[in-house]
Formats: C-alpha cells, structure tokens, sequence
C-alpha cells in the first residue's frame, strides 16, 4: 500500500463505512463534510448548518454540546433526539471530539453518532409489556375468582338443598328431629350465603391502595405481635427475623399489612392442625438491592399437590365450615401482584410451609400524592 | 332376592350438611350407611366396613379426596369397591378432571366408576347409586 493507498482507504472504508454516522462541524455549525451514513439519514447536508440537518431547526440548540467542546477542547458523549430525512424521530448517541490544527486551536468538531432508537423502542416496549403483565396477572386472580366463587356457591346451594330435603321429609313423616335437623342447616347455609356474598362484595370492591413510604420490618413486628399472644396459648410461638439491610420502599401499608396477616394465620391454623405438640412460625424479611422478600414459614401440616393447586382460588378452604373463608389467600395474591409482586410457595405435606412475597423493587408502586387516589382497581 | 339386601354405602365428606343430606336420601331409599369427615379417619372405616359403594368429595381438610382415591384403588382388598366422586367441581372441571386424567398414567389406577357434581340432583343420584351397585356386585359379595 502506498501512503496514497492507505489514506483513500482511510477514508472509503473507515470515513464512509463504519456503522456510524459522522458529521464534521466549523465554528459556524455549518457542517463541512460527512459521511455516506449520515447523509443517508438526514440526507443533503453541504452547506446547511448541524442543527438544520439533525433536528430540523432554523437556530442552534439551547444547550449544544458542541459549542462546549469548541470552547474547551473536551470529548463528550450525549444523548440527543433528532430527525431524519423522512421527518422520524431519531435517537441518538453522539460522541464529540476536537478536531485541532497544528497550531492546537480547534476549528473543527467531529461528531459521531450512533443510532440507538431501537434500543429506545426495546425500552419502551419491555415498559409497555410490564404493564401488560401486571394487568394481566390482574386478570387472571379475576378469573380464578369467577372459578372459586362457583365452587363456594355450589358447596352452599347444595347444603341448602339438602336442608329443604330433610326439612320437607320430615314434615310428611311427620318426624320432629328431621325437622329440627333440616330447619338447622337451612339456617346455618343461609348464613353462610350472606357472608360469603358480604365478604366476595368487600373483596369484588377492594380498597383504594394509598402509598406510602413504609419500613418491611416494622409491619412484620406489628403483624407478629397481633398474633403472638394468642398464638402462644395454642403453643405456637411466633418468631420475628427483620433482615438487616431491610430499606424502606412505597407500599400501600393497610394491603401488606393484611398479606402478612393472612400469612401468618394461615400458618397458627397450619400448627394447630398438625400433629405435633407445639409449632414454630417464623416471619422473615430480606433485601438483597433488587427484591424485597417477605416470608412466613411454619412447621405444620404442610399441603399435598391438591390443595397447594386451589388454594389461591376463592372460597377455596380445608377449614372447618364457617371457620375459614377461603379468601384470605386470594387476597393476599391480589394485594401483591398490584404492588408488582408475586407469591411463592414451597410446601411438604406433614413438614410445613413457606409463603414468600417477592417483590422487585423496581415495580413497586409510586407514592400516592396528596388526596387523589389514583383510582386503582 | 339380592335386591332385598340392604347394601352399605361410605360417604366421606367434610361438610356434616352433605352427609345428612346424602345419608337421608340414601337411607329413604333403603340402603345403610356410614360415614367419615375425613380422609385419615375414612380408611379404617372403610377397611372395616367394607361398602359396596364409596361417595367421595375432593376437597377435604389435610389430605384431599384425590389422594384417597389413589390409595383405596392401589390397595387390592379396596380397589373393587366402585367411587362415586361427590364433588362441586364439575366432570369437566379442568382443576379434578386433569387430575383424575394423571392419575391413571402416574400412579397405575384406572378412572374413578363415577362422578357427580353439586349440587346433586336426588333422582340422578339415586340412578348412579343404583346402577354403580348393579354394576359391581354382579360377581362380588351379592349372595347374602
Ligand atoms: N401455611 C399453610 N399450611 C398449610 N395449608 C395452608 C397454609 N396456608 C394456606 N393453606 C391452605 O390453603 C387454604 C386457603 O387459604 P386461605 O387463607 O385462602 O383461606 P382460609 O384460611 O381457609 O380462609 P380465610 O379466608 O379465613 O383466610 C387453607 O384452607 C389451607 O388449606
Ligand atoms: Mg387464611
């Protein structure tokens, strides 16, 4: 190669063929030379000025960079928003660079950029699919909803039914025990359908989250404390673990504070059906910077694969008719996943459980400003 | 003559308003009955008594109803009693039909004879009753 050869190389594949687009710029800002990139997307460029070309101005820019690098001599990176020759919004990464004579004045800038307005529609839609997900995950506990709620009303239509059976065959045997039996369970399903409608309305309707900036560890104490005593007279005992390096984040604090709640006596009832003496929960809180983890574990009965399935179904409950509800799980699902969150659990039948709330923190709610609430359902 | 035989029939149910229910109805119509709220103290009864028939609901506290099912089919002096599943889920239910659909490759026992949905209705259940004793007792212990 001759000197010759080594410059026109320079320029035909280095100038003219590297991804990127570059744009030499005077003191004026008018540009004076280019390469093939740059014209193919902003298109004719002699003799106009840089702002002219990259963003469609008929002046310069409020805050140029480059009439920072002239004045200082420094190299620098800046994201910047322009518009291409088909008039499209164009986000790119320009690099500035003093371009100096001999005698170390800098008449010239070179900028190169490169283009990076996928990276922002990528952004954007990761954002957007978020969202989606969320609303999504929203959807879904509606669904499971709509599932439990006909497997709670059937159970009760059929307790019903089985009242009026007993009570009418008593009548015509003229049997007074069948009728006291039938009267009885008429009364006592009728009651169980009033709750249940009362309790699905309170939770059809939720409750407006108010956030704020609230401490994991102390929730935890409160909630563990709200249980221990009575806890202990079952001898249970209920164990507090707040993590160390817990911060505090936005949270709507009446919602986590009825997850924890629900946790935790799911996981009392969960000891006292279990056959052993005495049982131990433990309420634990973890941050490692990203997440933020609560979690609950106890040494109960534990769930076999039919029940761990249903259980965030609504209505959906082992417990003693009239004792559980069925939607204290549900609940808590519902409260996380509209804090971005999601529940975990690991579970061995006759050993215990573990419900983790795992929240990434990076999806909790804003605070809610003021007295506006956001309207969130 | 064997229609004159009074057949036992289980019911395990953790709900004590299904098994009155079930239990009178069953009892109106001339069977005998017994009963367990749960599946833990359903096996002994159901060992000792040996029924004709077995009405069983899914979801019961600590060990559901599916994990009962499984057990009596893969023990040899239980797997010829026929099951009648009483359940709120439908058949089709994707949650209890799924389930029951895995459990005959899983675990090697063959689908549940029956299943009946909740509410019942009292004529349909009489009929599934009827033709589930019928069904079984052909070779069994029909000659008392
Ligand atoms: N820690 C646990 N160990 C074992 N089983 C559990 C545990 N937590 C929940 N379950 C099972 O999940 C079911 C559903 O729980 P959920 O909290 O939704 O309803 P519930 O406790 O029965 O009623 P309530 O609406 O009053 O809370 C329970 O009935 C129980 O069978
Ligand atoms: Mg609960």
């Amino acid at each position: 190669m001759t000197p010759g050869s080594i410059q026109e190389w320079i320029h035909e594949k280095l100038f003219h063929q590297v991804p990127v687009d570059i744009a030499v710029i005077d003191r004026k800002y008018r540009i004076v030379e280019a390469n093939r990139n740059f014209r193919q997307r902003y298109g004719e460029w002699r003799g106009k000025h840089c702002y002219e070309v990259y963003k469609a101005r008929d002046s310069r820019c409020a805050r140029c960079v480059a009439a920072k690098t002239f004045e200082d001599g420094g190299v620098r990176v800046n994201e910047e928003q322009g518009i291409d020759k088909q008039g499209s919004k164009t986000h790119y990464m320009v690099h500035l660079a003093p371009l100096r004579d001999d005698s170390g004045g800098i008449r010239f800038v070179i900028e190169m950029s490169t283009d990076v307005t996928r990276v922002h529609e990528l952004q954007e839609q990761l954002r957007v699919t978020e969202v989606e997900k969320i609303e999504a995950e929203r959807l879904a506990a509606v669904g499971q909803t709509v599932a439990g709620l006909a497997h709670g009303v059937k159970n009760i239509l059929m307790g019903l039914e089985g009242g009026m059976y007993v009570l009418k065959s008593g009548i015509s045997r003229q049997d007074g025990n069948r009728i006291a039996r039938g009267w009885e369970m008429l009364e006592g399903n009728m009651e169980r359908i009033s709750k249940f409608v009362r309790e699905f309305l309170d939770f059809a309707r939720g409750s407006e989250p108010s956030v704020s900036m609230a401490d994991p560890n102390e929730l935890v104490r409160q909630v563990v404390d709200l249980y221990k005593e009575a806890a202990a007279k079952d001898n249970v005992e209920i164990v507090a673990r707040p993590g160390s390096n817990v911060q505090p984040v936005p949270m709507d604090v009446d919602g986590i504070h009825t997850c924890l709640a629900n946790l935790v006596s799911n996981a009392v009832d969960a000891c006292m059906v279990s056959n052993k003496k005495t049982g131990k929960v433990v309420v634990k809180t973890t941050d490692d910077g990203d997440q933020l983890v609560f979690e609950v574990t106890d040494d109960g009965v534990g769930m076999d694969y039919d029940v761990k399935k249903k259980i965030f179904t609504s209505f959906f409950s082992t417990k003693a008719v009239g004792k559980g509800t069925g939607l204290g799980l549900l609940v808590t699902k519902r409260i996380t996943m509209s804090h971005g969150g999601r529940v975990e659990i690991l579970s061995e039948q006759g050993k215990g459980s573990t419900f983790r709330l795992i929240f990434p923190k990076k999806r909790l709610p804003k605070v809610t400003g003021g007295q506006e609430g956001d309207g969130n359902t | 003559m064997a229609e004159e035989r009074s057949y036992l029939i289980m019911l395990v149910d953790d709900e004590p308003d299904i098994i009155t229910y079930l239990a009178m109805i069953l009892e109106d119509a001339g069977y005998s009955t017994v009963f367990a709220s749960d599946t833990e103290s359903a096996l002994p009864v159901l060992r000792k008594s040996k029924p004709d028939l077995l009405c069983l609901d899914i979801m019961m506290p600590r060990r559901s109803g599916i994990s009962m099912y499984t057990e009596i089919k893969k023990d040899p002096e239980l797997k010829d009693i026929p099951v009648l599943i009483v359940s709120a889920f439908s058949r089709l239910d994707d949650f209890v039909g799924e389930r029951f659909k895995r459990i005959v490759p899983e675990q090697g026992v063959p689908q549940p004879e029956a299943f009946i949905e909740k509410p019942i209705r009292v004529e349909t259940f009489l009929e599934m009753v009827k033709s589930l004793l019928s069904g079984s007792n052909a070779g069994g212990k029909a000659g008392t």
